[in-house]
């Protein structure tokens, strides 16, 4: 064994990785051999000095700023349209819910006046022909049976189903005689609507 | 043991669980930063150069795959390429040279003075200014020969003898063969036995 090859072999000897011939052989040169045998030593002392080198520690702030970078990453991989959205984020969130809790008061509303006013008070809102007489009033929208088959409350009883049709289609009623200062030059229809809207106090005695 | 909690916490990391990354970068964080501060020479660049480590396992946590490597393989492989490519970067700035003052400074974290070190020094004869003062020379020259080596030689034998990789673990962390990662450790400490011959302790003499 010459002492290139025995050199070679400093790690493995020391960290007794050669088999039992191998660790003879090195030996028996080590022992007839000064320079390699000093030169294991310091071989040996150098890598003790290695493993005595201390570890270096991470600064304190090595986490803060780590969480940092990586926030920065995260936004980094976004796409571009989150990217945009991304600083108005908690606002559109906040008008996103201030805009479903306004659609679900107006829905509840809805429901409560469509139940407690318009189906249950058909008198509600009615349309009335200006200057005709009793008989020739019509309702608008038309009124409806009810299911028990008692008459609309806004409906005349004594006028027949088709001639009530006929009324509310075609109303026939005498063009309204105008002053004549205020006359207009060409009238273009002959009755006037009005819409009237009641509340409950003001339909108990009919209109 | 290590590695398996490490699988586990990836796991659970690709699951969507962010606590399980931060977990992995405190358990991991100072074996990395030694690795690289050991092999660049300087603790800003180490400390950048770890968080960029982790941040580039952060990215691809998604693409690992328990079982085909083992975690601090992955880490460490990581971690040498980015060493590599700063090594690079630096020739090609070449305004920066490795045995500077502020790597000297950086082995002396504390910046302790031999008057702090006689204040602050314990009775034991182990810890007595002067031979702290001895320890300091020592790691400062250790330190300089490590980064004196050549880069196929340094990154072997910081994982070797400061990480305590076992052989098949470095030559997988380098793509190498496992002879020829034995063959540069061996040649590695050859010359850093050359390097620190004045700094040595010869015992024949002692």
């Amino acid at each position: 064994m010459d002492c290139v090859s025995v050199e070679e072999q400093f790690s493995a000897f020391l960290e007794d990785e050669l088999d039992y011939q191998a660790t003879k052989a090195f030996e028996a040169h080590l022992a007839n051999c000064e320079s390699c045998q000093n030169g294991f030593i310091l071989f040996r002392e150098s890598v003790n000095l290695l493993h005595e080198m201390p570890s270096i520690e991470p600064s304190p702030n090595f986490d803060t700023v780590l969480q940092t970078r990586l926030a920065d990453t995260q936004i980094e991989s976004m796409p571009r349209w989150r990217l945009l959205l991304e600083p108005m984020r908690s606002q559109l969130v906040w008008a996103l819910g201030g805009i479903a809790m306004a659609i679900g008061i107006c829905a509840i509303a809805g429901i409560y006046l469509y139940q407690n006013a318009i189906v249950g008070n058909e008198k509600f809102s009615v349309a009335r022909a200006e200057d005709t007489p009793n008989d020739r009033r019509y309702v608008f929208p038309p009124p409806r049976i009810r299911v028990d088959g008692s008459p609309p409350v806004n409906a005349s009883p004594s006028v027949p189903r088709s001639e009530r049709q006929r009324r509310v289609e075609f109303p026939t009623f005498k063009r309204p005689a105008f002053p004549r200062e205020v006359q207009p030059l060409r009238v273009e229809r002959n009755y006037i609507l009005q819409t009237v809207t009641y509340n409950d106090a003001s339909t108990t005695r009919g209109w | 043991m290590m590695s398996d909690l490490d699988d586990e916490l990836m796991q659970r990391c690709q699951q969507g669980e962010t606590d399980a990354f931060d977990l992995i970068v405190r358990r991991n964080r100072a074996p990395l930063v030694n690795f690289i501060g050991r092999f660049l020479g300087d603790q800003n660049s180490a400390e950048d150069l770890a968080q960029e480590t982790f941040i580039r396992m952060f990215k691809a946590a998604n693409r690992y795959r328990v079982g085909t490597a083992k975690f601090s393989t992955w880490m460490y492989h990581i971690a040498s390429n980015l060493c590599k490519n700063e090594l690079r970067n630096r020739g090609r700035r070449s305004h920066y040279f490795i045995e500077n003052v502020s790597s000297e400074e950086y082995l002396n974290q504390d910046n302790s003075t031999s008057e702090d070190l006689i204040a602050t020094a314990p009775a034991d004869a182990a810890f007595q200014p002067e031979n702290q003062l001895v320890r300091k020379e020592q790691q400062q020259a250790v330190q300089n020969a490590i980064s004196k080596l050549p880069e196929r030689y340094r990154l072997p034998l910081i994982l070797r003898d400061l990480q305590d990789r076992c052989y098949e673990e470095i030559s997988n962390i380098l793509n190498l063969p496992l002879g020829t990662t034995k063959s540069r450790i061996n040649r590695a400490r050859l010359m850093l036995r050359d390097k620190l011959k004045d700094f040595v302790e010869e015992p024949w003499t002692a």
